[in-house]
């Protein structure tokens, strides 16, 4: 972890286009962007896209950071979120409407599943449809409640719940399947 | 089989982030991006925003210029309208609107200059006049009034053929006003350079007015203001003075590109061809860094053997894991620093005249430094108390040295109170302002092309 003079060393040199500053704030936040970019994104051109996308803004409003306010990280993890919630706004989203089914909020999976990679999980995640993997994403990941998703994606708050539902079902299913299928490998 | 939360897992299992990142193919790809953006802001504010400023300026005040300094208006009696070009080249414009009451007679100013509009019959029967001698700027009225003639005046004669009497020389130092009953109207020799007369309205007869005819002649001798703007472009060179490996480094490193400036600056005149300007200058300088080092590369291979076991019945068997390797590559890059600086400048040129459009201009004058911002090399030194070993760290603000400013100009006049610019401009810093830390001098110099517009404000 970077010490808080560290931190100011490097956010100044950011600000004078310092690069060695700026591939050492890389460096120590890229792991945490990337993984955001890729978990929303189905494929790694994508996540690359919105990675770079995301980089430019973290250095251009690099100067609006307080370190009073919250870590960098944080800091620099809702730049990469406000980036791609942007890039919604720019393309249509395949949401479908579909029948409201009972929401079941507590969903539960047996801990052996721990076994799975995190590799694995992601590319179940990337191959969900679009509607379910971005709003799955945002209530789970970023903690968002259906109100702000409905806000941001312009859908009602009973389809992002409905669209949830349905994607935490799906990705169970998968990752049950994906588990039995490496286990009963494992085992033949 | 313990069963949690399918939120909690996918968040833990997430959470890891153990995917590696090629952050040096990753960083890779995104510094052409970083230098692109970079670049274009560069053209947009210092390339197009003084052009852009220059051209909206030009077309302002060519648009405020007036179309003419005389307007004259007499009441006729007649119910036609009519327009009247005397002279040859639309020397006056006379307009008879009957239906307002009014005739107008546009004198243009540059004709005047050379010539004397003719004797004119003018068919209507006109009986009252009132003459109202305008002029927008002073300085063209003033210039003229040395090269109309010997004396500074103009001759002005228009007759009206019905009952026709004459009037000689209004402005007269023995008649301020006068009554002449006439149908003839003749004014000559109407003095332009009166030293802080000022000519007011005047009656001729009862019919004739002549009014606020010359508030702007008593700027004969008044205060002359010219506004400048200036762009300018053209080569920096720096200068270091020092010892140790520092100077060395820096000296193989840095290499001065370009300068780019904006300048406003107000001038007046001292005496006939001496003008003193002072005015404010902005300066946007381009360093290039040549940087050679060794980058630290971690890479993590995966699936690699790390160990190997033999058993009992001499079974070989391998344990495989990831390992972390530490490699070292050359890297090779440029970099671009960016010198901000705001300063004041106070010139004194002299101008000398090769003809009536064009002469040439030389000046010379100093530049004091308001405000100066450097990329990449520190702003506030009670930050940097870790790593000064980084390049360009260890430059503190000292105090900045004032600048000598020299050049010619060849200077065209568009027209009386715009003129246009171009020349080479020199600056050099008086001084080196130096490094505390490791007594390393640095000064800078630049020769840039010029280009600009005057305009006379007052």
């Amino acid at each position: 972890m970077l010490t808080v003079k560290e931190i100011q060393y490097i956010i100044h040199g950011c600000l004078d286009h310092d690069r060695i500053c700026q591939r050492k704030l890389f460096d120590f936040t890229s792991a945490k962007v990337m993984s955001t970019c890729k978990r929303y994104c189905t494929n790694h051109e994508d996540a690359r896209d919105l990675f770079q996308e995301s980089y430019i803004k973290i250095f251009k409003s690099l100067g609006s950071y307080n370190h009073t306010q919250g870590d960098l990280l944080g800091w620099v993890y809702s730049i990469t979120k406000n980036c791609i919630f942007s890039s919604f706004s720019k393309k249509k989203l395949e949401i479908f409407p579909i029948d409201e089914i009972s929401s079941e909020d507590n969903i539960l999976i047996q801990v052996d599943h721990d076994l799975l990679q995190e590799e694995e999980v992601l590319r179940e995640i990337q191959n969900l449809p679009e509607g379910y993997r971005i709003i799955l994403n945002m209530f789970v990941f970023d903690c968002m409640d259906h109100a702000a998703i409905a806000d941001i994606l312009g859908i009602s708050e009973s389809t992002s719940r409905s669209q949830l539902n349905r994607a935490r079902n799906l990705l169970k299913k998968k990752l049950e399947l994906l588990y039995n299928t490496k286990y009963e490998k494992s085992f033949i | 089989m313990k069963k949690v939360s399918f939120d909690h897992w996918l968040k833990l299992i997430i959470g890891r982030e153990s995917i590696p990142v090629d952050n040096d193919l990753e960083w890779d790809l995104l510094l052409p991006k970083l230098e692109k953006k970079k670049r274009r802001r560069g053209i947009v504010y210092w390339v197009l925003l003084p052009v852009t400023v220059t051209c909206l300026s030009l077309v302002y005040f060519v648009s405020m210029q007036p179309s003419s300094i005389f307007k004259f208006t007499s009441t006729p009696d007649s119910q036609s309208m009519e327009v009247i070009n005397v002279g040859k080249d639309d020397l006056t414009n006379l307009v008879i609107d009957n239906k307002n009451n009014q005739t107008n007679i546009l004198i243009h100013p540059q004709k005047l200059l050379s010539q004397k509009i003719s004797k004119q019959e003018l068919s209507t029967k006109s009986t009252q006049f009132k003459f109202d001698l305008t002029k927008d700027n002073p300085s063209l009225f003033a210039e003229q009034g040395n090269t109309a003639d010997g004396n500074g005046f103009f001759e002005i004669s228009l007759d009206i053929p019905n009952n026709s009497k004459s009037f000689q020389d209004p402005f007269s130092s023995n008649s301020s006003r006068h009554s002449t009953p006439f149908d003839s109207l003749s004014i000559s020799l109407l003095p332009v350079s009166i030293h802080g007369q000022l000519l007011n309205e005047q009656n001729f007869s009862s019919n004739l007015y002549l009014i606020e005819s010359s508030k702007y002649l008593r700027h004969k001798k008044s205060f002359k203001v010219d506004m400048c703007l200036f762009g300018s472009y053209g080569k920096l060179f720096q200068s270091l003075n020092g010892s140790g490996t520092g100077y060395l480094t820096r000296k193989t490193l840095e290499q001065p590109l370009d300068v780019f400036s904006a300048t406003i600056l107000f001038q007046t005149d001292l005496k006939s061809r001496l003008k003193f300007g002072i005015g404010l200058d902005y300066q946007y300088a381009l360093l290039q860094l040549n940087q050679h080092f060794l980058d630290t590369v971690t890479q993590i291979l995966y699936g690699v053997i790390v160990a190997e076991k033999t058993n009992a019945q001499n079974v070989v068997s391998y344990d495989t894991g990831s390992i972390d390797v530490r490699n070292f590559r050359n890297v090779s890059r440029k970099l671009y620093h960016s010198r901000t600086l705001l300063s004041i400048p106070a010139i004194i040129s002299y101008q000398y005249p090769l003809n009536r459009k064009w002469s040439l201009s030389y000046h010379a004058g100093i530049s004091v430094p308001v405000y100066q911002e450097f990329s990449g090399r520190i702003s506030n030194n009670s930050l940097r108390s870790l790593d000064l070993d980084y390049y360009g760290e260890n430059i503190s603000r000292n105090k900045l040295p004032c600048s000598v400013l020299y050049g010619m100009q060849v200077v065209y006049s568009i027209r009386p109170g715009i003129k246009w610019m171009l020349g080479l401009v020199g600056s050099s810093e008086l001084r080196y302002w130096r490094d505390l830390e490791n007594s390393i001098g640095e000064r800078h110099n630049s020769l840039r092309f010029q280009a600009g517009l005057s305009y006379r404000i007052r």
